[in-house]
C-alpha cells in the first residue's frame, strides 16, 4: 500500500495550489514535479522494494536439507542422489520422488502426518518398486521367496538414509540375514571350517541372490550360468577327461557343505573315507559310483584316507582312477 | 600383502581422501600370542601379527564423476581382504571394480598341505546406463598360486611330492542391456581363458614311499620323480535373457545360456628307483611318461517363465527349463618303463605302453513348475509351488572299466516331484513363518540320493519397538532312500536382542545342530555288509553386550562357545572385545581383543590371543 500512496503523490499536490506550481519552473523542480518522473521513480521504488519481498518469498520455500541436514548431506553420494545436487544441495524434487509433495509438511512446520514416509510393504510398493520392478532369469519379486510381502520387502533389508553397508543395507549383511536365517549364520559362526563372511569381502550375497527365485536356494550364477562356487574355485571348473561323476551328474554340493563343516575340506561328512564309501560300495541297485567299488583293506592306515592316492578327486586329464 | 603395497594403498587413500566429502579409515597394528599348534591356527583363523587396514570408506564426487565410492576392509595381515570402487556419472557411465585377496592354508599332510593365495579382480563398465541400450564391458582375473604338497601314486606305492601350482583365469565379456517399452533384457558374450601349471618333484627323504613292505621280495623306492603339467582352457559363453511385459499384470521371461569349454593338457614325468606295476606284471627301474589330453564341456540352458498378477499382490507362476550338458574327453598316454623285468625275474628290457582312452557324460535335466504367490493378503503371505524335474544321464564306459571291470557306464534317470510352500503372518510386532518342502523321487542315481525328502522350517519372532527382539528358528530335514540310506538334520536357534537403554545393547543366542546319517556299505576287506554312521551333535551358546560410556567411549564384547560331540568331536570357544575411544576432532582409537581356543586332539589344539590397536579417523 505504501507504494500506491506514493504514486498518488502528484494528484494530492493539486490541492496544495499555486506555490508548488511556481516552484516547478526551476529545472530541478521540473524534473521532480514531472508526473513521468514520479511514475518512473515510483516504479523503480516499487521494484526495489518488491525485490526483497520476492526474494524473501523465494527463500521461503525451504530446502528439505534445512531440517534434515544429515540426510541431505549424505544423499549427495547416495545412489539415488548422485548427480542431482545443485550447488551442493539436493533439490526438494529428489526427496519428493519417494516422500511425495512436501509442501504441506513444510507449511505445517514439519508436521510428520503431512509427509509420506515409506515403510514396509506399502512403502516399498509406492517407492522402490516404481523403478526397481525388474524380473529377469534369476530375479523375481513376484514369485521369489523374498517376494514383496508384509514380512519381507525392500525396506526390511534396505535403508535409504541410514545405510550401514552397501548396497544401502540397513545393517551389515550377516546381521541382516541372521534376522531370519539364524541357523545358517550360526553354522558359519560355530563351525571351524567355513567361508569368512563379513570380514574381507565374502558375504551371503556372494553366493545367493536375495531377490531371486526359490529354486536351488536362490543361488547366484556366473555369467556363464555355472554355480557360484567355480567363480572363485576356478581350478575345479574343468572340463576334465575323467570327470568325477559326483561333480558331472551332481554338483559341488553333492560332497561339500559351504555353510561350515567339521571337515577341513568342508565335506558333508566328518571324514573323507566315510563320504567316498557311501557311494563306492557294491550293495544293490543300479547306482552310479557303486562301480568301481572301494576294494582296499580299510583297517590299514594306508587306505584310510581315499584322497591320499586319489588326489585328483575333482577330475583328471591323465588318470581314470583320479590318481594324478 | 607386502608393506610396500600397504604403503601405496595408504598413499592412494590419503590422496583420494584429501578432497572427499566423507571418508573414514581405521588402521593399526595387531599382536598375536599363539599357544599350541600354529598350523591348525593358520588353517582355521590365520589372522596374523602386523599392520592391518581394518576399514576404509570414502564417498565423494569429481569433475567426471558425480559419485565415487571406495570401500576397503581387512588389508594387511588378514587372510582375506577386499576393495570395491564404484564411480559413475549420471546418464554417462557406471564403473565398478572389485578386488579380493584370500590366503588359503592347510596343515594337513600329504595332498592336503598347501599355502596358497587367491587374488581376484572384477571390473565392469556400463555406458549410458539409463538409456534404451546400455552397452557394457567387463574383465575378471583370478590367480591361485603357491606351494603345496601332494601324494603321488606310482609303481604300487605313494610318494610325497612338493608342488608349485599357478592357475590364472581371465574373462572378458561384453554386451548390452536394453529396454524398449515393454521389452527389456540383457545380452552378454564372454570369453574365458584359463592356464594352469603344476611342477612337482620328490620331497627330500620321501623316497621310501608310504608302503615300507617289499612287493614279492623287491623293495619299492624312488630316487627321483619330476612332473610338469600344463593345461589351457578356452571357454566362450553366451548369455541372453529377455523379459516381455505387454500388460502391466503379466510378463514372460526367457533365458538362454551357452558355454563351450575346450581344454588341452600336456603332462610329462620322469621317475627313477625301484617300482612294480601290477598292470603289466613287471618290476622296473624307472619310467618316462608323456600324456596329452583334450576335454570338452558343452552346456546350454534354456527356459521360459511366465508371471501373471491376478490382483495386486497375488501372482500365478509357471515355468519350463531345460539344461543340457555334454562332457567329452580323450587322453593319450605314452609310457616307457625302463629296464623292466617280469615278476619271475626274466626278460629285462624297456617296455613301452601306449594307452588311449575316451570318456563321455551327457546330462539332461528338464524342470516344469507352476505356483501361486500371494504376498499381500493383509498380514499374511503365502507361496506354493509344484515342480517336476527329470534328469537323464548317460555315462560312457571309460578306462576305469579296463582297470576294474564293471558297469561304470550306463544310463541313469531320475524324476523328482517337489512341492514347496511357505506361509508368513506378521502383525503388531509378531511374526510367524512356516515352510515345508516335500520331494519325492522315483529312484536314486547316487546311493546317497534321496527317494523321499521333507524339510520343515518354523520361525517365530517378537519385536517390541526397538528395545526387544526374540527370534526362534527350527529346521528339520529328513531324507531316505530304499537302499538303506537315512539322514536327519535338525537345527535350532534362539536369538534375543535387547536395548534396555539408548546406550546399551544385549544379545544372546543358543543354537544346536544335530545331523545323523546311516547307509549300508560292504566292508572291502571282509565283504561284510555293515552300516556307516555319521553323527554330529553341536551346541552353541553366544552372548554379548555393547554399551556407551561417558565421552562416547563404546565397548562391545562377545563370547561364543561351540561344542561338537559327534563323529569328529571338538570344542571351539571365541572371545571378542572391542573398545572405541574418540580423541580430538575426527580422531579416535580402537582397541581389539580376540581369543580363539580350539580343542580337538592335543597335537592339533591351539589357543590364540590377539590384541589390536587401531587409529580411527572419521
Amino acid at each position: 500500500m505504501t507504494n500506491l500512496l506514493w504514486l498518488r503523490g502528484p494528484a494530492n499536490s493539486r490541492a496544495r495550489g499555486e506555490t508548488r506550481a511556481r516552484a516547478a519552473n526551476t529545472p530541478r523542480a521540473r524534473a521532480t514535479t514531472n508526473p513521468h518522473y514520479y511514475l518512473v521513480f515510483g516504479l523503480l521504488l516499487l521494484i526495489a522494494l518488491s525485490v526483497p519481498l520476492f526474494a524473501e518469498e523465494a527463500a521461503a520455500v525451504p530446502s528439505c536439507g534445512d531440517c534434515h541436514d544429515e540426510q541431505a548431506k549424505a544423499f549427495i553420494t547416495n545412489p539415488h542422489g548422485h548427480g542431482k545436487a545443485v550447488n551442493g544441495v539436493i533439490p526438494n524434487a529428489v526427496c519428493e520422488k519417494c516422500h511425495g509433495d512436501g509442501k504441506g509438511h513444510i507449511e505445517g512446520g514439519g508436521d510428520k502426518t503431512l509427509i509420506f514416509k515409506p515403510v514396509g510393504l506399502t512403502g516399498a510398493n509406492k517407492t522402490c518398486l516404481t523403478c526397481h520392478d525388474l524380473n529377469n532369469d534369476r530375479i523375481s519379486r513376484h514369485g521369489g521367496t523374498h517376494a514383496n510381502s508384509p514380512t519381507v520387502n525392500c525396506l526390511t533389508c534396505h535403508s535409504m538414509h541410514s545405510s550401514k553397508a552397501a548396497p544401502l543395507l540397513a545393517k551389515k549383511q550377516l546381521d541382516l540375514c541372521a534376522n531370519c536365517h539364524a541357523t545358517q549364520v550360526a553354522s558359519f559362526r560355530d563351525k571351524p571350517y567355513a567361508h569368512r563372511l563379513g570380514r574381507g569381502g565374502m558375504e551371503c550375497s556372494s553366493c545367493h541372490e536375495p531377490h531371486g527365485r526359490p529354486q536351488r536356494e536362490m543361488l547366484r550364477k556366473t555369467a556363464a550360468g555355472e554355480l557360484p562356487c567355480v567363480g572363485c574355485h576356478v581350478q575345479q571348473r574343468g572340463p576334465f577327461v575323467f570327470q568325477h561323476g559326483s561333480a558331472a551328474i551332481g554338483d559341488c554340493l553333492t560332497c561339500h557343505e559351504p555353510h561350515g563343516s567339521s571337515n577341513p575340506k568342508r565335506l558333508i561328512r566328518a571324514t573323507v573315507t566315510q563320504l567316498c564309501i557311501e557311494c563306492h560300495s557294491p550293495i544293490e541297485g543300479n547306482t552310479l559310483g557303486s562301480q568301481p567299488p572301494a576294494f582296499h583293506n580299510l583297517s590299514q592306515s594306508r587306505y584310510q584316507s581315499c584322497t591320499t592316492c586319489h588326489t585328483a578327486v575333482h577330475g583328471s586329464n591323465r588318470d581314470p582312477q583320479l590318481f594324478k | 600383502m607386502t608393506i610396500k603395497r600397504i604403503f601405496a594403498l595408504l598413499l592412494f587413500t590419503a590422496a583420494t581422501a584429501a578432497h572427499a566429502q566423507t571418508w573414514d579409515i581405521e588402521a593399526g597394528y595387531r599382536w598375536l600370542d599363539l599357544q599350541g599348534n600354529p598350523g591348525m591356527y593358520k588353517t582355521q583363523v590365520n589372522e596374523r601379527e602386523g599392520f592391518l587396514i581394518r576399514s576404509f570408506n570414502l564417498a565423494t564426487t569429481g569433475p567426471e564423476m558425480d559419485r565415487l565410492v571406495i570401500r576397503a576392509s581387512d588389508f594387511g595381515t588378514s587372510p582375506s581382504g577386499s576393495l570395491r570402487l564404484e564411480a559413475s556419472k549420471q546418464d554417462l557411465y557406471r564403473f565398478t571394480l572389485g578386488y579380493r585377496s584370500a590366503d588359503q592354508y592347510s596343515i594337513f599332510l600329504g595332498q592336503h598341505f598347501y599355502n596358497r593365495a587367491r587374488r581376484t579382480l572384477d571390473a565392469d563398465l556400463e555406458l549410458f546406463p539409463e538409456h534404451s541400450i546400455a552397452p557394457f564391458i567387463g574383465y575378471s582375473f583370478n590367480r591361485f598360486a603357491g606351494p603345496g604338497e601332494t601324494t603321488y601314486h606310482f609303481g604300487q606305492d605313494e610318494f610325497l611330492l612338493s608342488q608349485k601350482q599357478k592357475d590364472i583365469d581371465q574373462e572378458v565379456r561384453a554386451g548390452a542391456s536394453f529396454k524398449f517399452n515393454w521389452v527389456y533384457g540383457s545380452f552378454t558374450q564372454g570369453w574365458r581363458r584359463a592356464h594352469s601349471t603344476i611342477d612337482s618333484s620328490l620331497l627330500p627323504g620321501a623316497g621310501n614311499g608310504n608302503n615300507n613292505d617289499p612287493i614279492l621280495g623287491q623293495p619299492i623306492n624312488a630316487t627321483k620323480i619330476t612332473r610338469h603339467d600344463t593345461e589351457r582352457t578356452k571357454t566362450p559363453f553366451t548369455n541372453l535373457y529377455v523379459t516381455v511385459q505387454p500388460i502391466s499384470r503379466g510378463r514372460v521371461i526367457a533365458n538362454y545360456v551357452h558355454l563351450s569349454a575346450d581344454a588341452t593338457g600336456n603332462e610329462s614325468e620322469a621317475a627313477y628307483g625301484n617300482f612294480a606295476s601290477f598292470a603289466i606284471s613287471r618290476f622296473f627301474t624307472g619310467a618316462t611318461e608323456t600324456a596329452s589330453s583334450h576335454a570338452k564341456n558343452t552346456t546350454w540352458r534354456s527356459g521360459v517363465r511366465g508371471e501373471y498378477t491376478v490382483v495386486d499382490g497375488i501372482d500365478l507362476l509357471a515355468g519350463y527349463q531345460k539344461d543340457h550338458r555334454d562332457l567329452d574327453g580323450s587322453a593319450l598316454l605314452d609310457t616307457l618303463y625302463l629296464q623292466s623285468i617280469t615278476f619271475g625275474g626274466v626278460d629285462q628290457r624297456d617296455f613301452r605302453d601306449v594307452l588311449a582312452s575316451e570318456s563321455s557324460i551327457t546330462r539332461v535335466e528338464t524342470t516344469t513348475s507352476a505356483g501361486v504367490s500371494a504376498h499381500n493378503l493383509g498380514p499374511v503371505s503365502l507361496r506354493a509351488e509344484f515342480r517336476e524335474s527329470k534328469i537323464d544321464a548317460d555315462v560312457a564306459p571309460d578306462l576305469s572299466e579296463i582297470v576294474v571291470p564293471g558297469d561304470q557306464g550306463g544310463s541313469y534317470d531320475r524324476r523328482i516331484s517337489t512341492f514347496d510352500t511357505n506361509a508368513q503372518y506378521s502383525k503388531a510386532g509378531w511374526l510367524f513363518g512356516a515352510a515345508w518342502r516335500r520331494d519325492r523321487a522315483n529312484h536314486p542315481i547316487f546311493r546317497t540320493d534321496f527317494d523321499d525328502r521333507d524339510r520343515y522350517r518354523l520361525r517365530a519372532q517378537w519385536s517390541q519397538f526397538k528395545w526387544a527382539k526374540v527370534t526362534t528358528v527350527w529346521e528339520r530335514t529328513s531324507l531316505a532312500n530304499e537302499d538303506t540310506f537315512n539322514g536327519h538334520i535338525r537345527n535350532y536357534t534362539t536369538d534375543v536382542a535387547l536395548l534396555p537403554t539408548d546406550n546399551m545393547t544385549v544379545h544372546a543366542s543358543v543354537s544346536s545342530f544335530k545331523s545323523e546319517s546311516t547307509i549300508s556299505y560292504r566292508r572291502p576287506q571282509t565283504f561284510v555288509v555293515t552300516t556307516s554312521l555319521h553323527n554330529e551333535n553341536g551346541h552353541s551358546r553366544e552372548g554379548g553386550v555393547g554399551f556407551t560410556l561417558p565421552h562416547s567411549i563404546y565397548v562391545d564384547t562377545n563370547v561364543t562357545r561351540f561344542e561338537n560331540d559327534g563323529t569328529y568331536p571338538f570344542k571351539l570357544n571365541r572371545y571378542n572385545g572391542r573398545v572405541t575411544l574418540p580423541l580430538k576432532s575426527r580422531y579416535g582409537l580402537a582397541i581389539e581383543y580376540n581369543k580363539d581356543r580350539y580343542v580337538e586332539r592335543t597335537s592339533l589344539d591351539y589357543d590364540a590371543t590377539r590384541w589390536g590397536l587401531f587409529l580411527r579417523i572419521q
